[in-house]
């Protein structure tokens, strides 16, 4: 039993991490105005860039460093055609997710000649704690994501720079008479999420599973936009967020393989086969569930999502 | 007769929009076309496999003309299902899902019934079905269309999945469903001897009946009204959630129907990876967008996105290279679609030149 919880939590604290680091990262960006539904594409580049450096210098350390520059170009692109080119903010999200598994795809099979997956790479080392004859592995990387959402909430809850930060998110043409040049803090706190979630990528691979595969990020930069709403926008409550929403993860994964170990009645038996895909949708429709029954309270930065035109 | 004669009318009288729409398009293909150059470039890909790609990707997508049309036919639709909502002012990412759900509905009506109208009408409904569930979760409980549409998109595949599996596969033929009957199966049809698929046309009508939904009746221009200016549209009476439902229930409804076209006229019976209807969803709104949000554009686009993936598929077939790069170019189009601002830039730019 408590064999299985440790599980179950090394396992969540494992599936939090991505969406940790990339809902702080979205939130910093939302807060000032912009809305990047690109996660799962950078997340996707940021992957793909560390396994490609993992493999080729054989150090995931610089593989983490060139994944979270990647994130960071992407970001500043981003933020570049949405605050100084006023482009639709949603429509280039959903071009950088195409592009993305097109480019993976490119370099996979420049690489390795493969469509699917890449070999396994280096990685980095994790932490492990013996509780009752069962190993909890905790991963750097989280504690890096702790923290930087922890040092984000402070940044932007109780610093100037915070303020200022907010106050281009809710009144851009208020900031501009207060002196702040909003279109360049929208350019670099887009950049820095999308910094963020090239790490979430670049963690999937060199700190988790050890290879790339085209569909392994999954989904998890949708999720993580749930995330921000679910935090209402507060990277304090984004750590809760990601640990409800990895253990839902988790949970699926752990009861999969948990059916195939113990005697099912008849009825049941489908489990083991077909129904292992059902296990695979769990975690989306408790997450929606979960933001449906939570969305009702939030409240969304004012200006976010429209382009600062200045007057 | 007088009907085309007032579409020529209204064509030359919007000429300058029209001209500048195609300069946006074909200024967005360039930079698309240049940057995916520069990017297999980057990945030390030669420039005279780079250029050997584009020259199969454009000699051998747009040849075959009726492969091309049966290709465009789903995209058609689902990039309808993306455009009706984003005239009202939303986002319809669920394509996918209603895509799915309309081809696996479709399939089992055919199956039980062997009636092809019948089929196609139960496909659009369960999309249309699945688009309301999108805009109640928005209008009633505020939550982001495009956070639920992925979560059910993603929820729905695995679904899907399962139930093709568990319940409809062939006794046969274990990893694919049950077939459509013949008597189901959309016929072919020969135009002045070129082979037309039925689905093209039922596209062709659906696209061209939404067009004069949108554009010729008062409830078009409500939708229309609220997508431009939401406040506007309030004062004046307009009851927007309302609008909202409508717009989203048309929208999933043509996903849906695409899928039961495809299904009935293409594929005739659906694996359980379901390879068959995978990435029509997301190409539709590339298709959208690259048709400017016109319910007619839409074709044209449509037909020019399944080109590029026919040419796709040849350059996979001749060099070896990922079929992705057609989905690499068409990101980058929609990329660079996006930024209205830029051409106007642009065009401020070359006036000062000029002077």
């Amino acid at each position: 039993m408590i064999e299985d919880i440790v599980t179950l939590i090394s396992l969540s604290l494992t599936t939090m991490t991505p969406l940790l680091l990339a809902s702080t990262g979205e939130i910093l960006t939302e807060k000032s105005g912009i809305v990047n539904i690109g996660l799962e594409g950078i997340m996707v580049l940021g992957a793909i860039t560390s396994a490609v450096v993992s493999n080729i210098t054989g150090n995931p350390y610089v593989a983490i460093l060139v994944a979270m520059f990647i994130g960071l170009s992407i970001g500043l692109v981003m933020g570049y055609l949405s605050a100084y080119l006023h482009a639709n903010q949603i429509v280039i999200g959903i071009g950088i997710n195409g592009l993305a598994i097109g480019i993976a795809t490119l370099i996979l099979y420049r690489v390795w000649g493969e469509y699917g997956g890449t070999p396994t790479v280096s990685k980095i080392m994790e932490i492990q704690v013996w509780i009752a004859s069962t190993i909890l592995s905790i991963k750097p990387i989280t504690i890096g994501a702790v923290i930087v959402s922890i040092t984000s909430w402070y940044i932007l809850e109780k610093t100037n720079l915070g303020l200022r930060i907010r106050a281009c998110g809710e009144n851009p043409h208020a900031a501009e008479a207060m002196g702040i040049d909003v279109n360049l803090y929208r350019l670099t706190l887009t950049g820095i999420g999308g910094l963020y979630t090239g790490l979430a990528g670049a963690f999937m691979v060199v700190n988790w599973v050890g290879f790339f595969s085209r569909e392994m990020v999954a989904g998890r930069g949708f999720v993580a936009l749930a995330n921000v709403a679910f935090s209402n926008w507060n990277p304090l409550l984004a750590i809760l967020g990601a640990f409800i929403f990895g253990f839902f993860e988790a949970f699926a994964t752990f009861l999969s393989l948990k059916v195939q170990q113990f005697p099912l009645p008849e009825y049941l038996s489908f489990l083991r086969t077909t129904g292992q895909n059902l296990f695979g949708a769990f975690p989306y429709i408790a997450t929606l569930l979960t933001v449906i029954v939570i969305m009702k309270k939030v409240r969304i930065p004012r200006a976010l999502g429209k382009p600062y035109v200045k007057e | 007769m007088n009907l085309i004669c007032k579409l020529i009318e209204d064509i030359k009288s919007r000429k300058r929009d029209y001209l500048l729409n195609i300069l946006e398009i074909s200024i967005s293909i360039t930079i698309s076309l240049v940057i995916t150059i520069l990017l297999m470039v980057f990945m030390r890909y030669s420039v005279e496999t780079a250029l050997s790609a584009y020259s199969i990707l454009f000699s051998h997508g747009f040849t075959n003309i009726p492969y091309l049309l049966t290709r465009s036919t789903p995209l058609i639709l689902t990039a309808l299902a993306f455009l009706l909502p984003s005239l009202t002012g939303l986002f319809n990412i669920g394509g996918e899902g209603q895509f799915y759900l309309g081809a696996i509905t479709s399939l089992v009506i055919a199956y039980y019934t062997g009636s092809a109208i019948l089929a196609i009408i139960t496909g659009g409904l369960a999309g249309g079905f699945l688009g309301l569930l999108l805009a109640i979760l928005r209008v009633y409980k505020n939550v982001n269309e495009v956070v639920s549409a992925v979560m059910i998109n993603r929820a729905l595949y695995y679904i899907l999945i399962f139930i093709i599996s568990t319940y409809l596969a062939d006794p046969i033929i274990p990893h694919q469903s049950i077939s459509v009957p013949r008597s189901a199966t959309l016929p072919i049809m020969h135009i002045h001897g070129l082979r037309v698929n039925c689905g093209f046309i039922v596209a062709l009508l659906m696209s061209m009946c939404v067009a004069y939904i949108y554009y010729k009746t008062n409830l078009g221009f409500a939708l229309r009204a609220s997508g431009l200016n939401p406040k506007a549209a309030a004062l004046a009476g307009f009851n927007i959630k309302r609008l909202m439902l409508i717009s989203f229930i048309i929208g999933g409804g043509m996903a849906g129907m695409g899928g039961a076209v495809h299904v009935l006229s293409v594929i005739h019976n659906i694996d359980v990876m379901l390879i068959g209807l995978y990435g029509y969803g997301f190409l539709g709104i590339g298709a959208s967008l690259l048709g400017r949000n016109n319910p007619l554009g839409v074709i044209f686009s449509s037909l020019f996105i399944s080109g590029l993936i026919i040419g796709g598929q040849w350059i996979e077939v001749r060099l070896g290279l990922p079929h992705q790069l057609a989905d690499l170019i068409v990101g980058i189009i929609i990329v660079s679609l996006a930024i209205p601002f830029s051409y106007h830039y642009i065009k401020l730019t070359l006036k000062r030149y000029r002077r």
